[in-house]
């Protein structure tokens, strides 16, 4: 199972990122667990800044912007 | 983590002036408009400052700012959490710091609050503040 972060503080872009890996997730079967991480010192952990952030498998992904949903789909299954 | 140092602008300029370096996070566009009028300002845009702030000098005394100290707290946060010592936040930003007279290229339109979700350029309506 993917282990899928989604790294920002709760502001409109996160929630639209979250709103759409689980979309993708739904669309494609991807086997995946998905955990919203709110807290800046943990989003820091990551060494990302600018959010939202989308976190695979301990990978940063994608940071700064919300991919569209065929980069989402590679970027959740690659 | 240690809380984070703030200085208001008066105390930048005198950082500034002993040798702290100044560094704006503000974006591109915004500082084309408007920008801090000081020898050796660095300019690392917010948006790339996760893929760029190695290049400031850990060193050095190091003041972040930006439009209004939102941004720039972030990115002090981020710096301490990289083991940045020395670096303080500028609280008020060049907001602030302009209408305390002190030295600005261009003139500073907007009032933006800037945004922490990657570029502000990437906000629908450029109106700040969204998180």
């Amino acid at each position: 199972m993917k282990q899928v972060k989604i790294l920002g503080t709760g502001c409109a872009k996160c929630s639209q990122l979250a709103d759409a890996v689980k979309a993708v997730i739904a669309s494609q079967c991807i086997d995946a667990e998905v955990e919203k991480v709110e807290d800046i010192q943990k989003i820091m952990a990551y060494n990302v800044l600018s959010t939202p952030a989308l976190v695979v498998d301990g990978e940063v992904r994608s940071k700064g912007r919300v991919p569209g949903l065929d980069e989402l789909k590679d970027l959740l299954t690659r | 983590m240690n809380s984070v140092v703030e200085v208001c602008p008066e105390t930048a300029l005198k950082m500034i002036g002993e040798g702290a370096l100044l560094v704006d996070v503000r974006e591109r566009e915004e500082v084309a408009e408007a920008s801090f009028d000081v020898p050796g300002v660095m300019l690392i845009p917010y948006s790339e400052f996760d893929e760029r702030f190695r290049e400031i000098p850990a060193d050095r005394d190091v003041i972040i700012a930006c439009n209004v100290g939102e941004r720039s707290l972030m990115a002090t946060r981020f710096l301490m959490h990289n083991g940045y010592r020395n670096a303080v936040n500028m609280q008020y930003g060049i907001v602030r710091w302009a209408e305390k007279g002190f030295p600005v290229k261009g003139e500073l339109k907007r009032k933006q609050g800037g945004c922490c979700c990657g570029s502000t350029s990437g906000s629908s309506n450029g109106t700040g503040s969204c998180c």
